[in-house]
């Protein structure tokens, strides 16, 4: 039989080309120039992904009055505790560093104090000002400039070619490429690699309000899971409490920047109430996400929501001229849809906006899988419970950097392993099996869309800002009968740019994600971070400084932290410095 | 518009590879409140064509995935609303690229003609393995760093390329984008390339190709101006 793939060999496959997948690749390179690199991307490159669209910034101590270790403190008891507290210090020892690589080396530039020196803002949950932006759409100006940065440099790109499945070598023992698929010609490529970097961005596109890039459907967990990895706190969802409520668009769930109320806009039911005084009278809407959120999640089912099924946020007091000059973007986004962010209230929902959970992977980006790197979103373990504003990017960026550098490093002691045909070839069977079966209509059966849509509706209401064991047990059901659906769904059969396919293949992964998500909430039965359940609704730090983990074939298994640096205690006790 | 109204919208349809001809097809959307182009055309391939092909990721005017001709002029699809649009609403693919399928455009040609300006921003030289040094001091109000900030702003959408007449008719003409780029990068005081930036964007192709028609102005959706850039390159405005 000829193969109905092209094959391709590299020594660095990298997978997803968001602020991650790009400073992989840009450190790869310069780490080793002779390796022959190839970032394939779903999306376009260097435009494709949230990294483009965050807002707020990038947190980092760069300040003589800010420590790494003050960071650090923030960042652990942001999480509450479950973060990983190696992978943690990696992020906020190495944040200062990459700041200063994006600036003087990649050529980013962000915005500047009156002296002439790095700006940084006030976040939510921080003890110290140290967000670095350029305005309030920081992302665009870091992904333009890496994305630029590819153009200096011998590295092979694949726009708009999504990977279909890990692939392991023939004894199985290592991740030895990927089998990738072009959308606008329907052809599959076998790429085989020495080392793998997974970086497609998680994201919680399984609900009804999200606020990530819609290409983003889950595909790097459901990859890592069907190929063996395992991921941990997969119930740690983080919902951002300022969503724009955009009537019938797919702007909905977009995020207004949390430096909105950092800078002091405030959050009001429909009766015109700053609810926050009676859920966080002190912090108010400078709370952590997970406590803003979850209150205005409470005030609209306890009916104090607008007609529109929201609440609202209110900057207009901060004076329009302020507003105008620090948040012209989000002046903008809000004008789009007839909304005066500067004068009156803006109607806004909780939004489902970062999985915090995640392959389990080292400092390095190591997995437990020879062979695989896992860097962003993907991997799970920085953030533990909740993570801070500004902490995302951070994590993509320097996670992305170490996992370049871990790759050239393995690439010079990794030999060259072929993936496994027979693996491909069930692969790229199970991936073209919707091609020519009938697109059903959306009110008659098996249409991919209409799937979507339960699956999201599920996940809002039963694993969502606040779950119970009966809903878990709910969801958990809807979700097996949708996977039964979505294996038969169909697609139009010619498979050149066809996007119907690509759902087919989307929804697939939402669900893997939507499991795993839903099966660790219902294991933890205590409420931490942005893990609330009704029926447990205390921390239990005694029973549940635990991470829950999950990988194929075996039961979700709970392993404790490891509170290396900072226990409960003492971090409660420290006065910040 | 009230909400659940009926929206037609007519969509420039072609399929190269199956030798198909062009041909305008038309769908009445069901436009709910807010609805932009691209939720439209998400419309008509959920519920009544599941072969339309068009291209999009952020769906907030940030990624500059879904430039295309709407009701003849260049646009982002995500954000332009129904409500404020002359019905029917017609969409086309970008002009001077090839056309992959429907409304979705091969962008290598525009990507291409952005690299030969070489945008890359030009740093210190050190290895990878050793710590970068510090960010530049750069105050505030510097003139040239204001009109930097003001144009670094491209999303790259590709929607001045294809509304350029230049670009149309002088196949080597690098076009706006790339030229605006070549102009922040060479403005950038911290950037350490020397004159040869100006020699490249001064060649043929180059800005002395442009003739002013401004279009690009008028449609960039990020409010960037490249035609200011490329005087600015003509009078060689960059301290070097
Ligand atoms: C609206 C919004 C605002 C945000 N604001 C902030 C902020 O202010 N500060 C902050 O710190 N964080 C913010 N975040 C979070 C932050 O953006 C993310 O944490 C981070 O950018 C993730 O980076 P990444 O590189 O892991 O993934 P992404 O940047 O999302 O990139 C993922 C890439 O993978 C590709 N991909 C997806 N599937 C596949 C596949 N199957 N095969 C190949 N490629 C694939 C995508 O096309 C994309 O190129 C924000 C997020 C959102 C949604
Ligand atoms: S989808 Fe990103 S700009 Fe329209």
């Amino acid at each position: 039989m000829t193969s109905p793939w092209e094959t391709l060999r590299c020594d660095v496959l990298i997978l997803g080309s968001g602020g991650a997948g790009l400073m992989a690749a840009l450190h790869a390179y310069d780490a080793e120039p002779r390796l022959r690199i190839v970032v394939a991307s779903k999306g376009l490159i260097g435009k494709s992904g949230c990294t483009r669209l965050m807002q707020g910034g990038f947190n980092a101590a760069l300040d003589p009055g800010d420590s790494p270790e003050r960071h650090f403190r923030d960042t652990i008891l942001g999480g509450q505790f479950l973060n990983d507290q190696e992978l943690a210090w990696a992020l906020v020892s190495g944040a200062p560093e990459v700041i200063r690589r994006l600036e003087t080396r990649i050529g980013v530039f962000f915005d500047r104090r009156p002296d002439g020196r790095i700006h940084q803002k006030a976040f939510a949950g921080q003890s110290f000002d140290r967000t670095v932006h350029r305005g309030d759409l920081t992302g665009i100006e870091i992904m333009s400039r890496l994305h630029d940065q590819l153009f200096a440099r011998d590295i092979r790109r694949l726009d708009e070619t999504r990977a279909v499945a890990l692939l392991h070598d023939r004894p199985g023992g290592r991740v030895a490429g990927a089998l990738l698929l072009r959308q606008a010609t329907g052809e599959f490529i076998l790429a085989q690699a020495r080392a793998v970097v997974l970086a497609t961005g998680g994201g919680p596109r399984m609900y009804t309000f999200s606020a990530p890039s819609l290409e983003k459907t889950g595909d790097g967990y459901a990859m890592a899971y069907r190929a063996g990895c395992d991921l941990m706190d997969m119930e740690m969802m983080q919902f951002h409490p300022t969503g724009l409520l955009a009537g019938a668009s797919r702007l909905s769930g977009m995020v207004l920047e949390e430096g909105l109320r950092g800078a002091g806009a405030h959050l009001l039911n429909a009766q015109g109430e700053r609810f926050m005084a009676r859920y966080d009278p002190e912090r108010m809407e400078r709370a952590t996400r997970d406590v803003v959120a979850r209150a205005s999640y409470l005030e609209i089912m306890a009916g104090r929501g607008t007609a529109a099924g929201g609440v609202l946020l209110d900057a207009s007091h901060l004076g329009a001229g302020f507003v105008l000059d620090n948040f012209p973007g989000m002046a903008r986004r809000c004008a789009e849809v007839g909304y005066d962010l500067a004068r009156a209230p803006v109607p806004v929902t909780p939004t489902a906006h970062f999985h915090m959970g995640g392959v389990r992977i080292d400092p390095d980006c190591r997995t437990a899988m020879p062979g695989l790197l896992v860097a962003g979103e993907d991997a799970g373990g920085v953030h533990g419970a909740n993570r801070l504003g500004g902490n995302g990017v951070a994590e993509s960026c320097v996670f992305g950097m170490r996992a370049g550098l871990t790759a050239a490093e393995l690439c010079a002691s990794a030999g060259e392993a072929a993936p496994d045909t027979a693996e491909a070839e069930a692969a790229y069977r199970a991936a073209t099996a919707p091609l020519g079966r009938p697109v059903v209509s959306r009110e008659s059966g098996d249409n991919p869309f209409a799937i979507r849509d339960a699956l999201q509706r599920t996940m809002w209401e039963r694993v969502g800002l606040v779950r119970d064991d009966p809903g878990l047990r709910r969801a958990l059901d809807t979700i097996g009968a949708l996977e039964e659906r979505i294996s038969r769904a169909g697609a139009p059969a010619d498979p050149r740019a066809n996007l119907t396919w690509q759902q087919v293949l989307d929804v697939q992964n939402l669900l893997v994600a939507a499991r795993l998500t839903a099966t660790a909430a219902r294991y933890r039965t205590e409420t931490r971070g942005s893990h609330a359940r009704r029926d447990y609704p205390a921390r239990d730090d005694a029973r549940w400084l635990v991470n829950i983990h999950q990988a194929a074939g075996r039961e979700p298994w709970p392993e404790p932290v490891r509170l290396s640096r900072l226990a409960p205690g003492d971090a409660e006790r420290v006065a910040p410095a | 518009m009230p909400a659940g109204r009926t929206v037609s919208i007519r969509v420039r349809r072609f399929d190269p590879a199956a030798g198909g001809r062009r041909l305008w097809q038309a769908y009445d959307v069901d436009a709910g409140p807010m609805m932009s182009v691209l939720d439209a055309l998400f419309w008509v391939l959920e519920n009544e064509d599941p072969t339309l092909a068009f291209r999009y990721s952020c769906r907030a005017g940030m990624c500059g995935s879904c430039a295309m001709v709407i009701n003849g002029r260049e646009g982002l699809a995500c954000a332009r609303r129904l409500e404020r649009l002359r019905a029917p609403v017609t969409v086309e693919p970008l002009r001077s690229l090839p056309v992959i399928k429907d409304l979705l455009v091969d962008l290598r040609p525009f990507f291409e003609k952005y690299r030969a300006v070489d945008p890359f921003y030009i740093g210190q030289a050190a290895s990878v393995f050793d710590p970068a040094s510090e960010p530049a001091v750069l105050p505030r109000g510097d003139a040239a760093r204001e009109i930097v900030d003001r144009q670094i702003d491209c999303i790259a959408c590709g929607a001045c390329y294809s509304a350029c007449p230049i670009v149309s008719i002088v196949p080597e003409f690098l076009g706006p984008a790339a030229l605006n780029r070549a102009y922040t990068v060479a403005a950038d005081a911290r950037d350490a390339a020397g004159v040869e930036r100006l020699h490249r964007v001064t060649a043929d192709g180059g800005v002395f190709a442009c003739h002013s028609v401004g279009n690009c102005v008028t449609v960039c959706p990020v409010g960037v101006d490249p035609l200011l850039s490329i005087q600015l390159l003509r009078k060689g405005a960059v301290h070097r």
